[in-house]
C-alpha cells in the first residue's frame, strides 16, 4: 500500500467506511510509516475541532419573528396543477417550432431569383450595351472619344434634363 | 404527526402546521446556516430568510424528496448565495491576513484550555473559510453537522462516489492549508 491510498483510506476510516480487511492494511501500513502517522495525527486534532457548539441555537422568539414576516407575506398563491404541464408544454412548442423553421429553411429549394435583362445578356456572353461596344470598336481614339461625348449628351437630353 | 400530513396540511394553508414544521427544523438550519457563518445573529437571519423562502415553494413541493432533503437543498442553495455574497464583500476588504499571522496556539493547562480550543476553533474556521466552495459544503455537511454519506449525496444531488473524493479533497486540503500553523506548532515538518 502507498501512501496516497493509505491517505484515503484513513479518512474513511474516520468514518467508518472501511472494511475488516482494509482496516487491517492500513494498520499495518500506519505502523511502519512515519509521514502517515503524522497526517493521522493531524487530521485527528483538526477534525474534531470543525465541530459545533451543541448549545448554539437560533436567538429568542425565532418563531414570532418568522410568523409576523409570514403574516406581512400574506398567503402563498397555491401552485395551479395545470402550470407546470403548461410550461412544458410551451417548451415543447417552441423547440418543435424552432426546429420546423430550421427544416423549412434549409429542406425546401428556394425559388431561383428572375434574372434582369442586362443579367440575363451578360450570362449569355453578350453585351448589355451594343451601341457603346460599336463605339469602343472603333479604331481611332479621337473618334472614338467623341462618339462617346455626343452619345452620352443624347443619353441625358432624352432623360430631360437641362442643359446649357 | 409525520411530516407529510404536516406538509399537506400546510400546503392547504393551513398557519399552524407551517408552524410546526418551523419548530420541528428550526434547530436544524439553525445549526447549518451556524455552521457556515461561526456568526449566531447572522445563522439566524439566514434561518429566518431559508423558512420564508419555505413557506412560499412549499405549494410547488411535489415530494420528489423527502421534505428534509428539500428542506436542506434549499437552505444550502441559499447559504451558496449568501458566501457568494460575503466573498464579494470580504474581497474588496482585507481577507485573511488575520489568519496568517496568528499561530496555533499552545495548550498551556488546564485553566486556558477552553480559551485554546476557541482560538484554534475560531483559527480552523477562518482557513476553512478560503476553501472553494464545494469543498466548503461537503466539509461542512459531513464535518460540522455529521451528515450521513448518502443524506449529504440526496440534498447535493450527487453520487456517493462524488461525495466521497470531494470530502477526501477538502479534508487534505484544509490540514494542507493549516500545516503551516501545525508546524509552527511544534509539529515536524
Amino acid at each position: 500500500m502507498n501512501c496516497r491510498q493509505a491517505e484515503r483510506w484513513l479518512l474513511r476510516s474516520f468514518d467508518n467506511r472501511l472494511t475488516i480487511g482494509e482496516r487491517e492494511k492500513l494498520k499495518e501500513h500506519l505502523q511502519t510509516c512515519s509521514r502517515c502517522q503524522r497526517l493521522e495525527a493531524d487530521y485527528q486534532l483538526l477534525l474534531p475541532l470543525l465541530k459545533l457548539d451543541e448549545k448554539a441555537e437560533p436567538l429568542p422568539f425565532f418563531e414570532e419573528r418568522l410568523s409576523r414576516k409570514i403574516a406581512q407575506l400574506g398567503r402563498p398563491q397555491p401552485e395551479i396543477l395545470w402550470q407546470p404541464i403548461l410550461m412544458k408544454a410551451a417548451t415543447i412548442a417552441l423547440i418543435g417550432l424552432i426546429i420546423i423553421t430550421g427544416l423549412m429553411i434549409f429542406l425546401l429549394p428556394g425559388k431561383s431569383p428572375a434574372l434582369s435583362q442586362t443579367e440575363a445578356l451578360v450570362f449569355q456572353d453578350q453585351t448589355p450595351f451594343p451601341e457603346v461596344q460599336q463605339i469602343l470598336n472603333e479604331g481611332q481614339p479621337e473618334q472614338r472619344n467623341l462618339r462617346l461625348m455626343f452619345s452620352s449628351l443624347e443619353a441625358r437630353e432624352i432623360s430631360g434634363r437641362h442643359w446649357p | 404527526m409525520e411530516d407529510r400530513e404536516l406538509v399537506q396540511r400546510a400546503q392547504a394553508g393551513e398557519g399552524e402546521a407551517f408552524g410546526e414544521l418551523v419548530s420541528r427544523y428550526q434547530n436544524r438550519v439553525f445549526h447549518l446556516a451556524f455552521g457556515f457563518t461561526r456568526d449566531r445573529a447572522a445563522a439566524d437571519d439566514l434561518a429566518q430568510e431559508i423558512f420564508l423562502k419555505a413557506y412560499l415553494a412549499l405549494p410547488g413541493f411535489r415530494w420528489k424528496a423527502e421534505f428534509s432533503t428539500w428542506l436542506y437543498r434549499l437552505a444550502i442553495n441559499h447559504i451558496k448565495d449568501y458566501l457568494r455574497k460575503m466573498k464579494r464583500k470580504e474581497l474588496r476588504e482585507a481577507p485573511l491576513e488575520e489568519a496568517r499571522v496568528q499561530q496555533l496556539p499552545d495548550d498551556r493547562g488546564d485553566e486556558e484550555a477552553e480559551e485554546t480550543l476557541e482560538r484554534r476553533k475560531k483559527l480552523l474556521a477562518k482557513v476553512m473559510a478560503t476553501l472553494p466552495e464545494k469543498y466548503r459544503i461537503v466539509l461542512t455537511l459531513r464535518d460540522v453537522e455529521g451528515m450521513a454519506y448518502e443524506e449529504i449525496a440526496a440534498v447535493l444531488g450527487a453520487s456517493l462516489g462524488t461525495v466521497d473524493s470531494r470530502l477526501h479533497r477538502a479534508r487534505k486540503l484544509l490540514r494542507e492549508k493549516m500545516e503551516p500553523y501545525l508546524i509552527q506548532e511544534g509539529r515536524t515538518p
